[in-house]
């Protein structure tokens, strides 16, 4: 959340807590332990087990500060088996976004003969742009396998009240998870813990604290699978301030709040001069006239392409007067050039935030601002999204990975001489299966009695399908392009010369608008055929490129989640050479698909005709739905196999 | 679903920076670009001071022309430099912006950033840079940077880039100094004819320069080694110099350069070594020979100390003491080398220090006698008549042979207090890394029903063992599935047993049973079986119109697949490709077919005998490549009787 101001709630905490006294702190009481024992673990299967992973978060009055602030605390006990583990353990770094100092730092290392405290930690320091992009680091001396690595921190750092979160799960075995809250009893949070992580319990009995904590003993590895949504999937906790006693009712770092406060923010420092430059840039875009798409458009691609965006921590890089004559922004400038074109303009907008549903997706029944990652517009007359900061995305097309997911829409409301920005969670929908297409055309030609094989591949791609590479193909030099429509093609590594290729609406200002278009055609006399004695096996599978198989039956864990919703066709036409006959056509013949609610979600279908000597075979594989419980796992992993199983199909071409 | 193109993933990442081209007409392929620089100059100023110390200061400019608003990203620059060694100073950079009527607007930029920039795979250094970003970049704007760097330590300055980015239409490079100040210098990767090169007298001067023209980007291929490898340079060092009538030497040769090295390694502090003694002692004990005990100390080197490079300042060159990076279980190259040293000393072991420049280097400290020839550290040894390199960076290296990217290269090794010698690192031979793979296939019905045996030796199993020894038996078994896969991708493994994963020295085994579904495919009365599961170098044609540079191998190697297949009962060959063979010294193969009591043997191998195909070779290679795709196509077929 580095691009949402902090809000005015701090100062409100700071009148109301200061006039209480300091109590005992948690960070003063807890240590580790002084004596520890070298403990014999039974886990030697893993390359790693976590022992310890306590972290604590402590809200106090800072006297030095004279205002809340923040002790973070971590205490970690890792023991390494392998020498894998003993690389990746014996050095740690920590992010020092909000960190103002150290408080404590130490680190042990424990053996079945000895304990090695470290005495002068030689902590190292990266230097970012600014503190999001800065840590610090140290390396562990004395790591051997079968070591246990036991450090303790404390961090002092500004206060996240408006939402944090901590992940408990990871690709380890963790015994011994610990998180706690401490605060004044006049604070009250909301918690939320995910994916089986026990709920927060909130312990009154300390004086003058409130106290949320959970523990678990053990909590198992969870290892990544394909199609399958990983860190969402881990145990995890989320925390926001909630209300300060006794003004129950006064709910903080509300939705309600940010929406507010970033509408006048966006909306501040409009001067005469501003406006008059985007008057200007108005009529040179000759946005009179045009419609709501086309004069979204038109902003989209004039900002997208000719303001840098640059994060060097320069207030000049959110000021509208600069952005324009300088033509660099960071984020948050871009966001207000945006808003300041569309309301000078009249576009009907909304824009708001959303989280990567790849790493968690957005929960509408919890609010937090640490979901609001990533910026977004809507514009309801077209029904259409445009993601801000993407310079490689256009109306229509967000990244994917905030589709299918929650976000916080805002909208600039009118209201008597003010404004307000009132803001709504919604769902944002993904794209439907035939926006993202994949066509295949092939045609394929054997010369003579197969002393070649003449191919000619069209390929035409839409939508996420031409992310990869429609918005970048004019950036590819000349001389890499043929290495790249060879990849494309399927031809790779294929002892195939492509003799000629063309591409259509591969420039910049076709993405997204216009379909992709590749075709190339070459020869060969030893790829996708075989010889087998007066026969030849002809590998029509292969023609379609190599497909992503799931045939592994190891037990699944997680259920599916899809990148985006999606439609190959692939067409495949051959003649069969005078003299020859193809007994085993039928082997072409696949059908399978599976439906939720009477609806087709997926399926996989390949047909052939044969019309004299011509036979044409048709494909069609598609994906319209992106989540599937894991009960449809092995239905979805029948229609990745389908295509995988196509890949080897093979024809018999028998002489006579 | 199709396969996401690792090509393409490749692409995105690098491109900006790292693909270009070569077009014999130099301007019509600059149109083709987003940017052209118009000229990089250089002037460096050296001077002897009042102290008798070396300043040596350069003004860099750069003047940069945007063709469109691609360049745009571009824009977001920055300075590197190391803390230590070097100083920036008078940063000036701004943007003529082109407006609408044709007209340039100079826009300066003011807001400079210094921060920490580290280099990859180093965990820590002084690398730092200073960011900026050049506004109102667009097409017709100009960009231009210019700064002044000054060097602290004479041997590490020294080389010039003569291309970029971008095209550069003027490169120049010029050294104004005294008639007391010797300068040696070298061209690499740039013909000489091509670059002008004057040397004058003004006044009490001497200026040097050299200016080249037209200058393509960088490019980087396939199997490519490095910057220097790629990029036209030029080598510049001081030889020597006046000072009150008295010639200092910098680096006019090697023995300059072993002078300044070798007191890196003269005052390094050793405390009390107890500990690590009673350590060799017990890693030695029961070791009969010397090579024994050196193998062991080795392993125990490679197996326990990790890598960790913390390299700042001085750090960079100097060990630390043995006893710290014995206690610290980790360190670099240099502090594992003196420990190996220091821990072989203790077991009466002589062994020697030296510097060595791994192949990203293309010159020998002969050629270049400075800083710029070296990267790397080992520890070498001599038992008898053989030289052995011991790098402990590699955990998994054999005694006995060098690791991968020092073969081939020159080591400098330090004998004693102005004392070295130039020793060359051998290439192993591809018979020490083999892999050979034997499977034993039956035909049940549809199904291809096998058992394996394969064999990894030499560097061959290096890579192996360094995953197979961290896994779990699910995770392993996922890996030698993948490894061990054949015919396609319906290969599943039913058994797999491995041997001799820790023991360094001898050859990784592995044995397994597996099947593989819709691979042999069969009609009422005949089955196909292609006995080529494995296609090696299936994907080893070199397009000759874009690579344009030697492509270059880790090593040296021989690759054996024999598949020996059952006549199915009630079945008989009905049709048996033909052998083939290719011969060539650097590269080779041959296929082979037999029969043998119910049983068809295919075999073939695969030699590279070389480490650097170059570029006059591709054709030739690609011969090598069509033979082995022919013989890929054919099946064997089996009739029924």
């Amino acid at each position: 959340m580095k691009y949402i101001i902090q809000t005015t709630a701090a100062i409100i905490l700071t009148v109301c807590i200061q006039t209480f006294g300091s109590p005992q702190l948690f960070f003063d009481e807890y240590d580790w332990s002084y004596e520890p024992q070298f403990e014999e673990i039974k886990h030697s299967d893993h390359g790693a087990v976590f022992l310890k992973d306590m972290k604590a978060v402590e809200f106090y009055f800072d006297s030095e500060y004279n205002t809340l602030m923040q002790l973070y605390t971590v205490h970690t006990k890792i023991q390494v088996n392998t020498h894998e583990a003993v690389e990746i353990y014996n050095k740690h770094y920590m992010p020092m976004s909000r960190v103002v100092g150290i408080e404590d730092l130490r680190v042990r290392v424990i053996t079945a003969d000895e304990i090695r405290e470290i005495d002068e930690i030689d902590l190292k320091d990266f230097q970012g742009n600014d503190s999001y992009s800065s840590y610090k680091f140290f390396a562990i001396e004395g790591v051997e396998t079968g070591s246990q690595i036991e450090y303790i921190y404390t961090f002092k750092m500004l206060p996240q009240l408006e939402g944090g979160r901590e992940f408990f799960q990871s690709d380890e075995l963790k015994l011994n998870s610990e998180f706690h809250i401490f605060c004044e009893d006049k604070m009250y949070f909301n918690t939320k813990s995910y994916n089986g992580l026990g709920a927060l319990v909130l312990d009154t009995t300390i004086a003058g604290k409130n106290h949320y904590y959970t523990i678990m003993d053990h909590i198992e590895p969870l290892k990544q699978e394909l199609y399958a949504p990983y860190t969402n999937s881990l145990m995890r906790v989320e925390y926001k301030l909630d209300h300060i006693k006794p003004a129950t009712e006064v709910k903080l770092y509300t939705y309600e709040q940010l929406s507010n406060q970033l509408n006048s923010y966006l909306r501040s420092g409009l001067s005469k001069k501003s406006t008059k430059a985007l008057k200007k840039l108005s009529k040179d875009l000759k946005l009179d006239g045009l419609n709501e798409m086309e004069k979204v458009r038109a902003v989209e691609n004039y900002i997208k392409t000719s303001i840098a965006i640059s994060d060097t921590g320069d207030d000049e890089l959110e000021q509208l007067e600069s952005i324009i004559e300088k033509q660099v922004a960071n984020e948050r400038g871009i966001i207000k050039l945006f808003v300041s074109f569309f309301d000078l303009n009249e576009v009907e907008y909304y824009y708001g935030l959303t989280s990567d549903r790849t790493r968690v997706v957005m929960d509408p029944e919890f609010e937090s601002y640490s979901f609001l990652e990533n910026y977004f517009f809507y514009f309801p007359a077209i029904n259409k999204y445009m993601a801000p900061t993407e310079t490689l995305y256009r109306l229509g097309f967000i990244p994917f990975t905030w589709c299918n997911n929650y976000g916080l829409f805002i909208k600039n409301m009118k209201l008597g001489e003010t404004t307000a920005g009132i803001g709504e969670v919604r769902f944002i929908e993904p794209l439907l299966y035939h926006e993202n297409q994949d066509i295949l055309n092939i045609k394929l030609d054997f010369g003579g009695e197969f002393e070649e094989m003449n191919i000619d591949i069209q390929r035409t791609l839409t939508g996420y399908n031409a992310t990869y590479i429609q918005p970048i193909f004019e950036l590819i030099p000349q001389s890499e392009t043929k290495i790249v429509v060879t990849e494309l093609l399927n031809l790779t590594g294929k002892d195939v010369e492509l003799k000629d290729f063309s591409l259509k609406n591969a420039s910049l200002d076709s993405f997204y608008l216009k379909p992709f278009i590749l075709q190339g055609s070459g020869t060969t006399n030893s790829s996708f055929y075989n010889k087998a004695g007066n026969s030849y096996l002809f590998k029509i599978g292969e023609v379609i490129g190599e497909q992503v198989e799931m045939y592994q039956q190891d037990e699944r864990k997680l259920p599916v989640e899809n990148e985006f919703n999606r439609k190959y066709s692939r067409t495949i036409r051959f003649e069969i050479p005078e003299g020859y006959t193809v007994r085993n056509l039928k082997d072409l013949e696949v059908d399978v698909s599976f439906e939720d609610a009477g609806k087709e979600t997926m399926g996989f279908h390949s047909a052939y005709e044969m019309e004299g000597s011509t036979v044409t075979v048709t494909i069609r594989e598609f994906y319209k739905q992106l989540d599937f419980p894991l009960e449809k796992f092995k239905e979805f992993r029948e229609i990745i196999n389908a295509a995988a199983d196509f890949n080897k199909k093979v024809l018999i071409f028998e002489k006579g | 679903m199709n396969e996401r193109s690792s090509v393409l993933l490749l692409i995105c990442l690098v491109m900006p920076v790292f693909f270009s081209f070569t077009a014999p007409d130099w301007k019509e392929a600059v149109k083709k670009e987003n940017g052209l620089i118009e000229e990089q100059r250089q002037d460096v100023k050296i001077f002897v001071n009042q102290q008798g110390n070396l300043e040596i200061i350069s003004r860099v400019n750069e003047t940069t022309l945007h063709f469109n608003d691609k360049s745009k990203m571009y824009s977001e620059q920055s300075i590197g430099f190391s803390e230590t060694f070097t100083e920036v100073a008078d940063i000036q950079a701004y943007t003529y912006s082109l407006s609408d009527k044709g007209k340039y607007k100079k826009i300066t930029v003011d807001n400079f950033i210094v921060s920490d920039s580290r280099s990859d795979g180093i965990f820590y250094d002084d690398h730092k840079k200073v960011s900026f970003v050049f506004p109102s970049v667009k097409a017709g704007s100009k960009t231009v940077l210019s700064y002044t760097k000054k060097y602290k330590e004479p041997r590490l300055w020294g080389y010039f880039l003569f291309s970029s980015y971008f095209p550069v239409a003027n490169s120049t490079f010029t050294v104004t100094t005294t008639d007391d100040v010797a300068l040696k210098y070298v061209l690499y990767g740039i013909d000489s004819s091509k670059v002008q090169f004057s040397k004058e007298k003004k006044g009490p001067n001497v200026v040097y320069s050299w200016k080249a023209e037209q200058l393509s980007k960088i490019t980087f291929g396939r199997g490519s080694e490095g910057i220097l490898n790629a990029a036209p340079h030029l080598i510049i060092y001081v030889d020597s110099y006046q000072f009150n009538g008295q010639k200092q030497n910098i680096l006019g040769d090697v023995t300059d350069l072993h002078d300044w090295y070798q007191n890196f390694l003269n005052d390094i502090e050793e405390d009390s070594v107890e500990k690590l003694e009673g350590m060799v002692n017990s890693i030695v004990e029961g070791k009969s020979t010397e090579l024994e005990k050196v193998e062991a100390i080795y392993h125990w080197v490679q197996q326990n100390i990790k890598y960790i490079a913390i390299e700042d300042g001085l750090g960079g060159f100097r060990p630390r003491s043995a006893n710290t990076v014995f206690n610290r279980r980790y360190g670099d190259c240099k502090d594992m080398s003196y420990l190996l040293h220091n821990m072989l000393n203790i077991a009466d072991i002589p062994s020697n220090i030296a510097w060595i420049g791994t192949k990203s280097i293309p010159y020998t400290h002969r050629e270049v006698p400075t800083p710029m020839a070296d990267n790397h550290m080992i520890c070498t040894y001599i038992n008898g008549d053989q030289y052995y390199f011991l790098d402990a960076t590699d955990q998994h290296n054999t005694l006995g042979m060098p690791t991968t990217h020092i073969q081939g290269r020159e080591a400098l090794v330090h004998k004693g207090t102005s004392n070295f010698e130039l020793i060359d690192v051998p290439v192993v031979p591809p018979e020490q890394n083999q892999k050979i793979d034997s499977v034993f296939l039956s035909i049940d019905e549809k199904h291809l029903k096998g058992n394996g045996k394969v064999i990894y030796s030499g560097y061959n199993r290096i890579p192996l063992t360094n995953n197979l020894e961290n896994m779990n038996e699910r995770d392993k078994k996922e890996f030698l599935n993948a490894i061990l896969n054949k015919g396609n991708n319906k290969f599943m493994l039913s058994n797999v047993m491995t041997k001799y994963v820790n023991e360094k020295d001898l050859e990784l085994e592995i044995d397994y049973t597996f099947s593989i579904d819709d691979y042999i495919f069969s009609t009422t009365d005949e089955i196909f079986v292609n006995a080529h599961l494995v296609k090696e170098l299936e994907k080893g044609i070199i397009d000759i119109q874009t690579t344009k540079k030697d492509i270059h191998y880790p090593y040296k190697s021989i690759s054996s697949n024999v598949v020996s297949i059952e006549i199915p009962e009630n079945f008989v060959i009905s049709y048996l490709p033909e052998s083939i063979a290719y011969e060539g010294s650097d590269f080779s193969f041959s296929i082979n077919y037999t029969k043998d009591q119910g049983r068809v043997i295919m075999s073939q191998n695969i030699v590279i005998n070389t480490i650097k195909l170059s570029t006059t070779q591709f054709d030739a290679w690609n011969l090598m490549i069509k033979g082995l795709f022919t013989a890929y196509k054919e099946s064997i077929v089996f009739k029924k009787i």
